[in-house]
């Protein structure tokens, strides 16, 4: 979580992240954006982000993005 | 056969809309297919092979795929937990074999039909540059009905099905139906399988609210497009037809006017189709959602054409800055460069991908290429010139979230658009640089008093129609943008309010509509897309 | 039926009643009520036989602007002295011409009707036909749709007066002009092989209106007037073969030989689209020939009731003799026609 929090604010700096209810609804990711982010997190966690998965629900908050994370680790 | 001739409003709409409504609901389904067919054959005759052909690839590619994902369920559990993820190497190799071939298939189909004479114009044009002079080989082919925004659909299916998002349909008569359903098949919105299929493969019991929410989508679609657009299309093709003739105001006024034309015709075409799938129980995406107030270019493409965007969004701009060697790409450009030019670098070359496709998607042409580009540049530019402004602006003292930044905002993004569609209706890149220039040759508001302006083409009473057309279309946009659910609202007010509205719509189609003798016959633009 | 379904079939009736009586009213509003341009007529030189004294047409030509260009009545009144009239309009469609028949037996009864069959064959596609025709179908039953152009020069005193269609055209329908601009292309008539037959659609309504003259006892002579442009030979033989199975009369002007033969260099005013006046001279002088020989009409010329066609052909004989004009390049052609444009 820790370091998801930190590669979002290394993505995209000045967003409170832990509280922004709706990442994609409140325009803070756009897709270029995502794209960085997603990037970044397939390299960091070593998982297969494909884009089936850059779905509104999965990067709604914070936790959505560790819990997508989280499931594409184990698969 | 265009979606404002009476024949496609009585046969083809009223007609089968009976036909469902008789049938029983299992087999409602097929009406629509058989009327969609219908539709199409009289308007492309022999070409109704093509989308059948269509069809049938991403039909069968979608079973092949469904198979492979079959066994390999079937023998996951069986094989032992390290020859597991060779083993499904092996099956996304085959798949990504299968879904290439389709899409390879089907956009091949395009690219030739639509781009085989430009293609060879720039093959012939490099060989005369090399002194090598031989003639164009390709000719110009008949395009069937539809096919850019088809194979856009079908791309969208097989591509999905090949990722996981869902399983193939077993029933080629669904599949058969999301490509080619009357309302969408000319000008899209692009369907999505996963939001439509089941919608139109369902028989839906007759709905009175369904049936009139849609006639009034349709009647609004017809004041958009037969009140506005097709009056605006009069001077507008006077000025791009006889550009030399013209220099500042009025060329500006043609500028304008197209956007008009533009918006309110292929918004009100928008309306006219997903007014008749309504009347099905059908909900089609939404292609518009108030373009003209966006603050950047960027948030325009996502409000104009939306579909469109989205597409090239999800199945070129995630494929390519997802696949493995952008993935190579970008953890090369983090080693090497700072955290704003490690991302910037391989997002410019993504999106060069995008808009070039976008731009050429229009059609095949320098001027369309151009025109996705121009979009491509003002985005680079405005990423590279973000930190400069952001630390310009800070000194100022720029409030950058107050209501002045903002509208600034919305006017510069306004322009940068017209610009764009200045591009988009001149004859080439040539045309729109002398029309360019020309703007601002002799501008003089003295046109507008001394009648230069009313002169061309519209009277003083046409543009009082314009006005207030465009003042009638600004209202309910920001209105909707404000939240407000327009047509919900107009139906709980009582009948004497809502007949008044809905007839004052009506008689302004008939009496003010820029139709019969004396009006060009404007066929829909997006259409021969 | 559930109570709420009734009363949302009625409250349906009823929006679709305002509708119509409403429609009514505009229709009454819209339609001109005279038979002039001012008036805002549709075509006033091919409704000018509104304004002729009634039943004093004897002959009718019908068709679309190659038959407006290519007839001469005057030509045919001195020489023969029969009362003829051209009601073509430009782009005519078969509907088109039954709805404009329609209105002129209201007024005048014809006895021989001709009838240029380049119609039959306007439009790209038979689906584009059927949708002319349906446009044409509508228009004429509801006014409101054909002239609610008229909403800009609509004075509410005027909407509801009485029709008054007394716009009378000098030249008796046709359109003069006196341009030469030749046509240059290959011989439009030359021989193919090539087949045709006349579009299901329009040959529908073709003949529903052979029907509606013969119902009428008006006598129906085919032609095709001469056009460089328009026509082929392939679509001669299919009228010809038409024309023999359902023993009708055809002249295809575009095949005459000798002193009818057209002169594409002289004869057309717009490179083989149109006759000028002096085409439609030879064009008329056949057609008289041929209806003094196979129908019987009265010779009215020296009738009084008539004096003033008289009057037109001196005025129509003063335009002709003013000679003609060559156009000699591109850009001229729009602004000589306009200019010397005379109905």
């Amino acid at each position: 979580m820790e370091e998801l929090l930190k590669i979002l604010n290394e993505v995209k700096p000045g967003v409170d992240y832990e509280n922004e209810t709706d990442l994609i609804g409140h325009g803070v990711l756009d897709s270029i954006t995502m794209v960085t982010l997603v990037l970044q997190l397939s390299d960091e966690f070593d998982v297969d982000i494909s884009p089936v998965d850059i779905t509104p629900e999965n990067f709604k908050t914070v936790q959505t993005i560790y819990d997508m994370i989280q499931r594409l680790e184990d698969e | 056969m265009s979606y404002t001739s009476i024949s496609y409003l009585v046969f083809i709409l009223l007609g089968s809309f009976i036909v469902y409504n008789i049938v029983p609901l299992k087999h409602r389904w097929k009406v629509l297919l058989t009327f969609s067919y219908l539709f199409y054959f009289i308007n492309s005759g022999k070409y109704t092979l093509f989308i059948l052909f269509g069809s049938l690839t991403i039909y069968v590619g979608g079973l092949l795929i469904n198979k492979i994902d079959d066994g390999y369920n079937m023998a996951r559990k069986a094989l032992p937990k390290e020859n597991k993820k060779e083993y499904k190497a092996l099956i996304g190799w085959q798949k990504k074999c299968i879904c290439v071939c389709v899409v390879l298939v089907n956009v091949g189909i395009l690219v030739f039909l639509k781009y085989s004479v430009f293609f060879g114009q720039v093959f012939t044009d490099i060989l005369s540059l090399l002194h090598i002079n031989i003639e164009n080989p390709m000719y110009q082919r008949m395009m069937p009905l539809g096919i850019s925004f088809y194979t856009l659909s079908a791309v969208s299916y097989i591509v999905d099905v090949y990722r996981g998002k869902y399983r193939a349909s077993d029933s080629f008569g669904k599949v058969a139906l999301f490509l080619a359903f009357f309302p969408h098949i000319v000008e899209g919105p692009i369907a999505r399988f996963d939001l439509v299929a089941d919608q139109m493969y369902e028989g839906h019991k007759f709905d009175y609210k369904n049936m009139t929410m849609g006639l009034q989508l349709i009647l609004w679609g017809f004041f958009k497009k037969i009140v506005i657009a097709d009056r605006a299309n009069m001077y507008v093709n006077q000025i791009f037809n006889n550009y030399a003739d013209y220099t500042g105001l009025p060329v500006v006024m043609g500028m304008l006017l197209y956007t008009l034309q533009l918006y309110a015709e292929f918004s009100g075409c928008m309306d006219i189709v997903r007014g008749s799938a309504q009347m099905f129980g059908i909900g089609l995406s939404e292609n518009f959602n108030q373009p003209f107030i966006s603050k950047t270019v960027s948030e325009f493409w996502r409000r104009w054409h939306m579909t469109l965007g989205a597409w090239f969004k999800d199945y070129v701009f995630y494929s390519v800055s997802l696949s493995k060697s952008f993935v190579k790409l970008s953890k090369k450009t983090r080693e090497h460069m700072n955290s704003f030019f490690a991302t910037f670098v391989p997002m410019s070359i993504a999106m060069f991908i995008v808009w070039f496709g976008t731009g050429i998607w229009h059609g095949a042409s320098w001027k369309y290429v151009m025109y996705g580009l121009y979009y491509w540049a003002i985005m680079i530019i405005g990423l590279l010139t973000e930190p400069l402004f952001k630390r310009l602006y800070g000194k100022m003292h720029v409030d950058r979230q107050g209501k002045v930044y903002r509208l600034l905002q919305v006017v510069r993004t306004f322009l940068f658009v017209n610009v764009g569609m200045l591009m988009f209706r001149a004859d080439d890149l040539a045309v729109f640089g002398h029309m360019f220039v020309s703007m601002f040759k002799g501008f003089s508001l003295d046109d507008i008093a001394d009648g230069t302006l009313l002169g061309i083409k519209l009277d003083i009473a046409d543009f009082a129609v314009l006005a207030a057309g465009t003042l009638i279309l600004l209202i309910v946009g920001l209105y909707k943008e404000k939240g407000h659910q327009i047509r919900e609202e107009i139906a709980s007010r009582n009948i004497v309010l809502r007949w008044a509205v809905y007839y004052v719509l009506l008689f302004s189609v008939i009496i003010l509509g820029a139709y019969g003798k004396g009006y060009e016959v404007a066929g829909f633009i997006y259409a021969q897309f | 039926m559930k109570v709420c379904n009734i009363k949302k079939l009625l409250k349906a009736a009823v929006f679709v009643l305002i509708f119509a009586a409403v429609m009514m009213v505009l229709c009454q509003m819209f339609i001109p009520k005279t038979s002039d341009s001012e008036g805002g007529m549709a075509n006033p030189n091919a409704r000018g036989f509104y304004g002729e004294p009634r039943n004093s047409i004897d002959l009718v030509v019908m068709g679309d602007s190659n038959a407006y260009c290519a007839y001469s009545p005057m030509v045919i009144w001195e020489k023969y002295g029969i009362p003829s009239y051209v009601a073509a309009e430009g782009n005519q469609t078969i509907v088109g011409a039954i709805n404009l028949l329609d209105e002129m037996l209201k007024c005048q009864s014809p006895k021989v009707l001709v009838f240029d069959v380049n119609m039959l064959w306007s439009g790209d596609s038979n689906v584009q036909r059927m949708e002319d025709c349906i446009n044409s179908m509508l228009g004429q039953a509801v006014p409101v749709v054909k002239y609610h152009d008229r909403w800009k020069n609509l004075q509410l005193m005027d909407s509801f007066k009485e029709k008054n269609y007394t716009f009378r055209s000098k030249t008796r329908g046709q359109r003069l002009g006196r341009c030469v601009k030749p046509y240059t292309g290959d011989d439009p008539m030359k021989k193919t092989d090539d087949t045709d037959c006349i579009p299901w659609v329009t040959r529908y309504f073709f003949e529903e209106l052979l029907k509606k003259c013969e119902l009428n006892d008006i006598q129906v002579l085919l032609i095709e007037t001469p056009t460089a442009t328009s026509w082929t030979y392939a679509r001669h033989v299919a009228m010809e073969k038409y024309a023999e199975k359902n023993q009708l009369k055809f002249i295809d002007f575009n095949m005459m030989d000798g002193k009818y033969k057209i002169d594409w260099k002289e004869d057309t005013k717009d490179g083989g689209m149109h006759m000028n006046v002096y085409g439609a001279k030879k064009v008329t002088a056949y057609l008289g020939k041929y209806i003094a020989e196979n129908y019987t009409f009265d010779n009215k010329k020296e009738n009084v009731e008539y004096s003033d066609w008289n009057v037109c052909y001196k005025e129509y004989k003063r335009y002709v003799r003013k000679g003609k004009i060559y156009l000699p390049n591109d850009d001229q052609i729009e602004n000589g026609i306009k200019d010397d444009e005379h109905e």
